[in-house]
């Protein structure tokens, strides 16, 4: 007899209410462990708030388990990316520092250039957060997450004012960490064309689940249409 | 205004009270609530009025107060929408207005309101030096093991609580040790100014410093210097001492930032 291997995350009849408001309304799905999965929707529709919830940083009814578990046992296996960091520029912080941060992990000089290499910053563990390019602070913040050395890794928008070909970096490292690390990863995305190319499957959310399942079958014109509108199609990036 | 053989004891006290609320400092610059110290301070009053009022000691009803008022801030930060600024301005404003109703009667202490409001170095006996060592230890063995921890936690909390960080019972424990520090400070440097001592060194440091470590010992550094100089000077030519002292700091953190303009001009 074989034991099934819980999902990576199952989310049950998941609703999310801001007072009366309800910002997610009975969305259920599960994610098997390993893939690559994107979240996306018009701004408002609770993308960031499902990421919330699944981490435990936002009330909610219905039922998540991450790894069959509550998620609160499971923390030390996921990596988190937020959308903004609300990192004053001028405070004094080098790279190194900012990694030995978590502080309940100490880990060895090594193993942080290891992770340094990994995402490609290559400035030195001495060198001032405050200096980094969005694209570069970005990348530290992946190598943050990295650092705990996460099953499940959660991305908030990682490419929130980031320029175009910081953009595509970012999203290649992303894939290039799911392959090499056989991490789940999942992230809220507003790059449908990314996605497109990267996810192996994708959330559809407008408050409630539109549509769940590979890119080719789920970004459907009507269900774009159902989540941004009439005229959304997908603009793929040309190479400057 | 006091003797210069009195000057050992306030100057001990003042140096490692300086040290601990520059530490501290380095955190609320960082999280940019550098206006918490003054308000902490200001709802402090309250608490002195009481101690005024039932002849207690004011430095122990203060700080029982205060105490509450951090557990204030701390939950109505988690349970309600007001930004802090806007929590920390109510509770300072209703606490004054008590602390003044309460002085403001019949045979109100107007002399401990002035001590309050200003400081009075020349107070500090042998209990108030241990009490403030006793104390400082426990803030310097808080900041010890929760620095990092603390400055994963301003920058993002999400982060830090996805590192297993227990963010709900570390933010209560820096509004306390806040309050502790502020509250010792009132003592030596008075409600209108420990705030300085709190935000001085850690902005001059932050000007000057690359790394988080470097802000944190310059800071400490600084306030040392501050205090160090500034107290001797106000006794050599009988001025207040905290007013000297916040004096002296201001000069400092005008030439860090000359220091710093220069620097940067150089790197760029």
């Amino acid at each position: 007899m074989s034991v099934k291997t819980p999902a990576a995350i199952d989310a049950h009849h998941l609703t999310v209410r801001f007072g009366r408001e309800t910002v997610l309304d009975d969305v259920t799905f599960s994610l098997a462990r390993g893939e690559i999965v994107a979240v996306i929707g018009p701004n408002g529709s609770g993308k960031t708030t499902l990421l919330q919830a699944v981490l435990g940083l936002q009330p909610y009814e219905g039922i998540i388990r991450v790894f069959g578990k509550p998620v609160r046992e499971t923390l030390g296996r996921i990596g988190y990316v937020p959308q903004r960091f609300a990192f004053d520029r001028t405070f004094p912080l080098t790279v190194g520092e900012f990694l030995r941060l978590r502080g309940a992990k100490p880990k060895h000089r090594d193993w942080r250039q290891a992770v340094l290499a990994e995402v490609n910053l290559t400035g030195g563990e001495s060198q001032p957060v405050g200096e980094l390019s969005g694209g570069e602070l970005q990348r530290l913040l992946i190598a943050n997450a990295l650092m705990g050395e996460p099953e499940l890794l959660l991305l908030d928008e990682p490419t929130a004012g980031v320029d175009v070909a910081g953009e595509r970096g970012f999203y290649e490292l992303v894939a290039h960490l799911h392959r090499s690390h056989q991490m789940t990863v999942l992230m809220v995305s507003h790059d449908l064309a990314m996605v497109a190319r990267q996810a192996t499957k994708i959330i559809c959310l407008n408050r409630e689940l539109v549509c769940f399942g590979p890119p080719a079958q789920a970004i459907a014109p009507d269900v774009l249409r159902q989540l941004y509108g009439e005229g959304a199609h997908i603009a793929a990036h040309h190479p400057h | 205004m006091l003797p210069t053989g009195s000057l050992a004891l306030p100057l001990l006290a003042s140096i490692a009270l300086a040290a601990v609320l520059s530490w501290l400092g380095v955190f609320v610059v960082m999280k940019k609530m550098s206006f918490i110290a003054d308000g902490i301070a200001h709802a402090s009053l309250a608490g002195v009025a009481l101690g005024v009022l039932f002849h207690a000691d004011p430095l122990y009803t203060a700080l029982a107060f205060s105490l509450g008022v951090g557990v204030v801030i701390y939950y109505l930060e988690r349970r309600t929408t007001l930004p802090v600024d806007t929590i920390i301005t109510l509770l300072f404003t209703a606490s004054l207005a008590v602390g003044i109703l309460l002085m403001s009667r019949e045979g109100g202490d107007v002399e401990a309101l002035e001590k309050s409001l200003f400081g009075d170095a020349a107070a500090i006996g042998w209990s108030e030096v241990v009490t403030v060592a006793v104390l400082a230890l426990g803030e310097v063995l808080f900041l010890t093991r929760y620095y990092q921890r603390l400055a994963l936690m301003i920058f993002d909390r999400a982060s830090a609580y996805v590192a297993g960080i227990r963010v709900e019972r570390l933010q209560l424990g820096f509004y306390l040790a806040l309050v502790v520090a502020i509250v010792l400070g009132i003592k030596i440097f008075g409600v209108l100014l420990v705030g300085a001592l709190m935000v001085i060194p850690a902005s001059a440091a932050k000007l000057v410093s690359r790394s988080f470590h470097g802000a944190i010992a310059l800071s400490a550094i600084f306030s040392i210097l501050i205090v160090g100089s500034g107290m001797p000077l106000a006794y050599a030519f009988d001025l207040p001492a905290s007013a000297v002292v916040v004096l002296t700091g201001v000069i400092l953190f005008t030439f860090m930032m000359g220091v710093s303009r220069f620097v940067f001009a150089r790197r760029s």
